[in-house]
């Protein structure tokens, strides 16, 4: 048998396998659309929070002071101390609270989030793409 | 002749990787009360032509890593240490640390800062909060030592005197409510709640939770 | 009359008259066994992180991931297994040089396009793999599947 035939059986079982797999595996992926953790949200879930909205700015204060989404208020772990109380100044249970940082594959945002919750700051989300995403829609 | 050529191709392809680290992953637990947390990342050079170290560049704002020089001759031997900022982090950290030569500026190697930094106590929530107007009923902050620290909570004061703070030991030192409330709430008034424990022994620390009236 | 046998090749050949030079090439196709079902198990174990995985790298859009995420594993166990048992060696041969042009691909590709690198994101499975030295190694093993498949027993 040429190594090209084996190479074929050898693709067959493969599919095979992969086949039982996706069916049976416990642990198999959702094959139709990617797994989302349930707080995260695009820039257009936000749209219909517009005048509800605490933005949260993940970054360093350098990079708050440089530029940032209007209003919004800065908070991360260097200055959490410093900045939680300003936090609260600006929050009132009921609004949602959208923590962003640099882009699409920062996980600042994200622990921030989770800080917040385990806070007790219920109703935090961050956002997908970040000061990036924001900025491409704003700023053109 | 032909298999000896192949062998030599095999054996040639790590050449490139000259500078040799003693480890690339470190992993560090920090103390409540610590700062930072400091790896240091030791590596030789153990090709036959200098190697020039042109980049250090960290994941994350909060970790620096230095070099004394940046120059290492044949056999000479360096180390980068990187200091990850604690700040208000918890848990699980994990930052990574590239490290570019002049020689080879497409074929970074990353070094790995695993941080473990452990929550001693647990609040819940950090705040508590009533509208102007509303009912200045008491609220409760949940504080628990986490298992296994030898901490213990030893005092709750509010810096302000219009929101009173009683406590109530649910387990001594380990597990504490505290009830909050304000003397009225016609007007905001805000109020630092300082929770002082025992631990570390040279540097006891002291943890925040507020209440607000807005 | 006898069947001509196919012929030898050079490396074949030099290796005939000398067993230390068996007892290595055996030694290597074992190891790269042991590698290929190494790899398919630990993805094999939990093909959803393996699908997070292979997202990272931005390369394929979502059901090709998904669909990648138990294919490759079971791909390479079945490679895995022929090179252990030594049969259909030819055809294994094929996905391991196959699979590590592609695995080679992926890594220059994430290293070519730059690491994100901005407020603490690296993309975990970057941080968590490392791009330059499984990139080394892949080369390393293509060489030797090159030696493997130049000195195999056609049969």
């Amino acid at each position: 048998m040429t190594a090209l035939r084996q190479a074929g059986l050898i693709l067959l079982i493969a599919v095979g396998l992969a086949g039982v797999t996706a069916a049976v595996h416990p642990k198999r992926p959702p094959f139709l659309a990617p797994p989302r953790d349930p707080n995260e949200v695009t820039l257009a879930q936000t749209k219909p929070w517009a005048g509800n909205i605490l933005w949260v700015d993940a970054r360093s204060e350098s990079e708050f002071a440089a530029e940032h989404i209007p209003d919004a208020v800065c908070l991360n772990f260097e200055n959490w101390n410093e900045q939680f109380p300003k936090f609260l100044d600006r929050y009132s249970p009921g609004q949602r609270v959208v923590v962003y940082c640099s882009a699409i594959s920062c996980q600042l945002s994200r622990e921030i989030a989770a800080k917040l919750k385990a806070s007790g700051v219920d109703g935090t989300y961050f956002l997908e793409g970040g000061w990036e995403a924001w900025k491409q829609q704003n700023h053109p | 002749m032909r298999l000896s050529l192949l062998l030599s191709l095999f054996l040639a392809i790590p050449a490139f990787a000259q500078l040799k680290w003693d480890t690339m992953e470190q992993s560090l637990k920090s103390k409540p009360g610590d700062r930072e947390v400091v790896a240091t990342y030791r590596f030789t050079n153990t090709g036959t032509t200098p190697i020039t170290i042109d980049n250090v560049h960290t994941s994350c704002g909060c970790t620096t890593a230095a070099l004394t020089k940046n120059d290492y001759a044949p056999g000479e031997s360096g180390e980068i240490v990187a200091r990850m900022d604690i700040g208000s982090r918890t848990g699980h950290q994990e930052k990574s640390i590239l490290v570019t030569t002049k020689q080879n500026p497409k074929a970074p190697m990353i070094l790995r800062l695993i941080a473990d930094i452990p929550e001693p106590l647990v609040m819940k929530p950090t705040f508590v909060m009533w509208g102007v107007g509303e009912s200045p009923k008491s609220k409760t902050i949940d504080i628990k030592v986490t298992d296994g620290f030898p901490i213990k909570l030893l005092k709750v004061d509010s810096d302000n005197p219009n929101i009173k703070v009683e406590v109530s030991e649910v387990h001594p030192g380990v597990e504490l409510e505290v009830h909050v409330t304000p003397k009225d709430t016609s007007r905001p008034e805000m109020a630092t709640l300082l929770i002082r424990t025992d631990y570390p022994s040279d540097n006891p620390q002291t943890y925040y939770a507020y209440a607000k009236v807005k | 009359m006898e069947a001509a046998e196919p012929p030898m090749s050079p490396v074949t050949q030099s290796m005939a008259n000398r067993p230390i030079l068996r007892i290595g090439r055996l030694l290597l196709r074992l190891a790269i066994a042991a590698l290929f079902l190494f790899a398919a198990i630990t993805k094999l174990v939990d093909p959803s992180s393996f699908a997070q995985q292979i997202a990272n790298y931005q390369l394929t859009p979502w059901p090709a991931t998904a669909v990648l995420s138990v294919f490759l594993p079971a791909l390479e166990l079945c490679v895995g297994i022929s090179l252990l048992l030594g049969r259909w060696e030819g055809g294994a041969l094929v996905w391991v040089a196959i699979l590590l042009t592609i695995f080679s691909g992926a890594l220059l590709s994430a290293i070519v396009r730059g690491l994100s690198i901005d407020c603490g994101c690296f993309g975990r499975s970057i941080e968590n793999t490392g791009t330059l030295w499984p990139l080394i190694r892949n080369l390393a093993l293509l060489v030797v599947t090159g030696f493997l498949w130049f000195s195999r027993n056609k049969k």
